[in-house]
């Protein structure tokens, strides 16, 4: 059925239609046409007529019609402002609600004006119903024009509605007051209001409630006996039926933490159970974020959990999702007591068949890291490994000969012992390709100790031309090589035969390349081609694939908020909005009306996407390649007495395009108060510092006088290694901004 | 911040759309349906995705969909939270559970709903009797004009005090007010009959028919099992904190009072289950027996007792014999379900037997488990009792009652 069929058959059922309950039918018709994506917008003008009926429920309707198609009819809309204003006037507080909400709604430039009045009739209404709608209606108002709202009377008006009587009033006016003054840093928090809010915290909903917690996790009590107050207070919220409540009293606790380090064991007892309550009584969709909370928590105290494994066990029924987060927590609570416990399941997990592949691959990675986690206990790790090659299971194998040849390197005498005697004959049981690669690589690393290493080697060597994977061929490659100079008299046959083989008859150009580089090395230099094969390998303890110690940290500060799902800090995946990008959204608007378009559309859309960004990725390019050009010879010398305000700082460390991390060692230990004076004397501006643990933290910043660029930068002192994290405009000047940070800081 | 919420059926289809923030495009949507239903996934997409840098939070009810795109940095717990509250609330006014079917047929009434739910981009009214004040559950059939509208709209937290979990002049006849405290026991138990972990999971769930504003004290006889406790928000906290007594004015109609997790158990699993398996490489065949015993201690009845065992694919020819009860073995899903309606007392009963495995194909490493599930009624399996039921400020006859029922959780016997 075309559109406008549908739309002269709606028109002429609305004209007939007298009765009350079947207009109220027609209408019901049209809603539900408009939600299948019809578009509807030629029914403005006799929706606008029908609007002025009496029966409530209609009304509703058509104002949700209104709401919907308002954009596309600018210049029917007038004909509205009639029935709403007569609808503002009306004596139940229901239709004034529903009027008030609805044209605040518009988001319409031409309405302001009389938006700007009703609002504030509204916020003086009788009803609090009236009032608790004309409160949110102010921050629809401060969308379309700013100016009618911030630093006016309405602005004043709210901050004396959070002392209403009505829960519902007093928590808008907290909601609508935070946002208005966002850019302010929100609402300000007062010791009065939190106490007000605090006092009559049972009154509110739960959402009211999470939005008062919000406000208190961003306050500083004064003193020590106003945070035993709020905590004591809070105390019992932990058993709220919601768990919004319980994760954002967790986050006021944990912030409270600061002012009472003494109390940091006793204050994690108290979330501890909660937490674990909430992921055995709670749906699967539940259960991750809270399960995502108890893993970052776990990164910071992973004793807390430790006796609490059992909990973390999985489950068959569980989604995948909710499998690696409790793989995950496993591996941060894993302790010398509950060691076995938690490798024993894990490793049940693995065979299990009932799980799927990447599961078990998945907990064979976490054994691996339990290993570099508790190397006492590699051996019994190393076990298991080897158990699950026998089993023959291809992605299985594959998994274990990877994390074997990890654990080899972290700990290479001790496994060397168990594993070398069972090279040959895992060399006959292994087949696909990232195993083979594996053992590849341990052969000629460490094939030299045992008697039959260059043999199972050449084995390998034989097959080499039917060999179809680059990768395995590489590793060959190299490995051949190593063991010709360990063990010349077995080998040298078989490095002519691979190097032939791979100079000459092989397809591919990287082997074809590699083999040409070794030969070429050989020939120009036979010793010091052994001193760079052979060289020495750095020891080393931990995985880098690990994540950084200071991301946690990071995400403490974020508890209770997405980043702590994505590990990510919020700005790393705060949506920036480009102007051109908001237009875009606008044009998805408009075809999104007509669901029959939709590949088409979507089609198009992402060719602009590609398009635009391309065109934004050249324009930066070619921007900082000005920018290089005229900054290559600059020195940095910063102004001396230039100072910003902390939100400032804020703002502009949340929003700085360009990041920059830069590690560095220093001569000399040095303590916190002495790097803040070498700063100062070099025209840095402190912001802020203190000391978590044995780590120093310090938050800076300086301004380029000749550039008038400003760089901000975060310093983690521990000991002698500096880890610094840059930020700001310019990639060209942030490089050189570092380097000269760490001048002064070495110098 | 909650900016839009989709309803999709099986299909990916939109059913409902509702935006709260400027309008999501539907390409948001297009691009979601595509991951989620991304073909060899080995991985099940997470309630909690980012999809062109906005946050989608989904969650899966009665084959429909339900979306939330997301901006800002808030709870992410407070978007799962709203969605189960959408689901509730039209489960509450729909009569029905939310299908596809039941939302297009209520389509104007979803609207309604969700425009008071949520103003702005923050939930505000989630307690189905509060929005009963706003939306006239009987509307549909008789028609209310807005001169006769103040018979229904008279928005009772109008007046100063209202709860917001309850409205105010409810009058109910007969008035009644009745409880259920259903445990359920997670147990993984070992072939011997020794019960390697467990744990009880509970909820007092409550259908409450009283008039005006009724204050109700519980007490308990052992208020400690109640520990790892979370309370609906009616419960006064500060009078359990002092007192170890439940304080509160109830929402009207059914809600869950409280929930419950608990590891100490005043009496021993009042099933007794103990079996073997074992994979017999020349016969290619499973054997096995399983024995039930209602224990000794319990004086109720155990009811609606099932085993079920999935076996490998391509099992066949069970030959079974039980000592009660009936056995089924479904050749689709290659499972085997032993069912007794209600266990015997004094004797153990026992299901024997053997089934073939395919001709061809490795013999398992594995050895199957056996899910069990029953029901008791009558029965607490934590020990908890309700001392005495007090409700304040109501003349009239009530009645008023506590049921009981204990049933199996997640419970599995590891052979």
């Amino acid at each position: 059925m075309s559109s406008s069929r549908v739309i002269k058959s709606f028109r002429q059922l609305l004209n007939e239609s007298k009765e009350q309950s079947r207009r109220r039918l027609v209408i019901e018709q049209i809603i539900s046409a408009m939600s299948l994506g019809v578009n509807l917008s030629p029914l403005f003008a006799d929706m606008v007529k029908a609007a002025q009926t009496t029966d409530l429920v209609q009304k509703k309707m058509i104002y949700l019609y209104i709401c919907k198609y308002a954009e596309e009819n600018k210049e029917l809309l007038i004909l509205s402002t009639g029935t709403f204003q007569r609808d503002c006037q009306s004596q139940d507080p229901l239709v004034r609600g529903l009027s008030l909400r609805s044209m605040s709604s518009l988001m319409n430039k031409e309405l302001v004006e009389y938006m700007a009045r009703e609002i504030k009739k509204g916020l003086m209404d009788r009803s609090n119903y009236v009032r608790r709608i004309a409160v949110l209606a102010t921050v629809k108002l401060f969308r379309v024009s700013p100016e009618l709202v911030l630093d006016t009377e309405i602005e004043k008006k709210l901050y004396s509605m959070i002392a209403e009587v009505d829960p519902y009033v007093s928590i808008n006016s907290v909601v609508a007051l935070n946002e208005i003054l966002a850019s302010k840093g929100g609402i300000s928090i007062t010791q009065k209001i939190i106490i007000h809010l605090l006092k009559r915290f049972h009154e509110f909903t739960h959402w009211g409630q999470s939005i008062v917690l919000g406000l208190v996790a961003n306050y500083a009590p004064q003193s020590e006996q106003e945070c035993l107050q709020i905590l004591n207070l809070l105390d019992n919220y932990l058993k709220s039926g919601n768990t919004s409540v319980i994760l954002s009293v967790s986050k006021v606790f944990i912030n409270l933490i600061n002012d009472l380090p003494n109390l940091r064991n006793q204050i994690y007892d108290r979330i501890k159970n909660p937490l674990i309550t909430l992921v055995s009584c709670s749906g699967d969709e539940m259960a991750y974020p809270v399960l995502k909370h108890i893993y970052l928590i776990a990164t910071q105290l992973p004793n807390l959990f430790a006796n609490e494994a059992s909990r973390f066990f999985i489950k068959g029924s569980d989604p995948t999702y909710l499998q690696e987060i409790k793989i995950d927590i496993l591996c941060e609570i894993v302790n010398k007591q509950n060691f076995k416990q938690i490798i024993f399941a894990l490793a049940s997990y693995v065979i299990n068949s009932s799980l799927n592949e990447h599961i078990s691959s998945y907990c064979i990675r976490a054994i691996g890291k339990i290993a570099s986690q508790l190397s006492s206990y590699f051996d019994m790790v190393i076990d298991y490994l080897m158990e699950f090659i026998e089993l023959d299971i291809p992605h299985i194998v594959e998994a274990s000969m990877i994390i074997l040849k990890d654990v080899i390197r972290l700990f290479p005498e001790q496994s060397l012992e168990i594993v070398l005697p069972e090279l040959k004959r895992l060399s006959e049981i292994i087949h696909t390709e990232e195993a083979k690669v594996s053992l590849i690589w341990i052969l000629g690393e460490y094939g030299e100790k045992i008697d039959e290493g260059p043999y199972i080697l050449e084995k390998f060597v034989e097959t080499f031309s039917e060999e179809s994977s680059e990768k395995i061929k590489l590793e060959l490659l190299t490995s051949v090589l190593k063991m010709f100079f360990k063990r010349p008299p077995e080998s040298k046959k078989m490095l002519g035969v691979i190097l032939h083989e791979a100079t000459e008859n092989s397809n591919e150009p990287d082997v074809i390349d590699r083999g040409l580089f070794y030969y070429r090395l050989i020939s120009t230099d036979i010793n010091k081609t052994k001193s760079i094969v052979l060289s020495e390998k750095e020891n080393f303890t931990r995985f880098t694939e690990n994540d950084p110690l200071e991301l946690f940290e990071i995400l403490m500060d974020e508890f209770n908020t997405f980043s702590v799902v994505y590990k990510k800090p919020y700005e790393q995946f705060k949506r920036i909005i480009h102007k051109n990008e908001e237009e875009e959204e606008e044009e998805d608007d408009d075809s999104s009306t007509d669901s029959s378009s939709f590949s088409e559309e979507e089609l198009l859309d992402q060719i602009q996407q590609n398009v635009n960004g391309l065109d934004i990725n050249q324009q930066n390019q070619s921007q900082s390649q000005n920018q290089q050009n005229s900054q290559e010879e600059q020195e940095i010398e910063l102004e001396p007495k230039f100072n910003l305000e902390p939100s400032e700082f804020q703002n502009k460390w949340m929003n700085s395009s360009h990041n920059l991390n830069f590690d560095f060692e220093l001569d000399e230990e040095l303590d916190k108060e002495s790097f803040e004076e070498i700063l100062k004397e070099n025209n840095f501006q402190v912001m802020a510092s203190g000391l978590i643990q044995s780590t120093i933290k310090i938050f800076c910043y300086g301004k380029d006088i000749s550039s008038n660029q400003i760089g901000l930068f975060q310093l983690l002192i521990t000991g002698v290694n500096v880890k610094l994290n840059a930020k700001g405009t310019n990639p060209q000047f942030l490089k050189l901004f570092a380097e000269y940070i760490a001048t002064v800081l070495t110098e | 911040m909650i900016k839009s919420l989709f309803i999709l059926n099986t299909g990916g289809d939109i059913v409902l759309e509702k935006h709260w923030q400027g309008r999501t495009g539907r390409n948001i949507i297009t691009q979601f349906w595509k991951e989620i239903t991304k073909e060899n996934r080995t991985k099940d997409l997470p309630p909690i995705v980012r999809i062109r840098r906005q946050t989608i939070v989904h969650l899966r009810k009665y084959n429909l969909l339900y979306l939330i795109v997301a901006d800002q940095d808030t709870s992410p717990l407070l978007f799962i939270e709203f969605l189960n509250r959408v689901i509730e609330v039209f489960s509450n006014f729909f009569s029905t559970e939310p299908t596809e079917t039941s939302l297009k047929e209520n389509l104007p009434k979803a609207f309604e709903l969700l425009g008071e739910m949520m103003d702005n981009v923050f939930p505000v009214t989630t307690e189905t009797s509060m929005l009963r004040d706003m939306i006239g559950a009987t509307m549909k059939s008789t028609p209310n004009t807005i001169e006769n509208s103040k018979k229904f709209g008279t928005l009772s937290s109008d007046q100063v005090g209202g709860l917001p979990w309850r409205r105010k002049n409810i009058k109910h006849s007969p008035n009644e007010i009745f409880f259920d405290v259903i445990e359920s026991i997670n147990a993984t138990i070992e072939r011997s009959g020794k019960c390697l972990s467990s744990e009880i999971i509970s909820k007092i769930v409550c259908e409450s028919k009283l008039s005006g504003m009724p204050t109700l004290t519980m007490v308990f006889n052992n208020s400690s099992i109640l520990e790892d406790v979370s309370f609906h928000q009616c419960i006064n906290l500060d009078t359990w904190e002092r007192r170890k007594i439940l304080d509160f004015v109830p929402p009207d109609g059914a809600f869950e009072l409280l929930s419950y997790r608990s590891n100490r158990m005043q009496t021993q699993i009042p099933l007794y289950t103990s079996g073997r398996f074992n994979w017999s490489k020349k016969k290619r065949k499973g054997k096995f027996e399983i024995i039930l015993q209602v224990r000794n201690s319990l004086i109720k009845s155990i009811d609606n007792v099932s085993v079920l065992i999935p076996l490998v694919r391509g099992c066949s020819s069970p030959a079974i014999k039980t000592s009660n009860g009936a056995v089924f073995f479904n050749d689709q899903t290659f499972e085997l379900k032993w069912e007794i309606k209600k266990m015997p007392k004094n004797n153990e009963i026992s299901m024997k037997g053997s089934i073939k495995l395919p001709n061809k194909g490795e013999i398992p490493r594995e050895k199957p488990v056996a899910i069990i599930t029953f029901s008791i009624e009558g029965l607490c399996m934590s020990g908890l009792k309700v001392t005495n039921l007090n409700i304040s400020k109501l003349k009239k006859k009530i009645f008023k009652g506590v049921k009981f029922i204990s049933k199996s959780g997640n419970f599995t016997l590891k052979f």
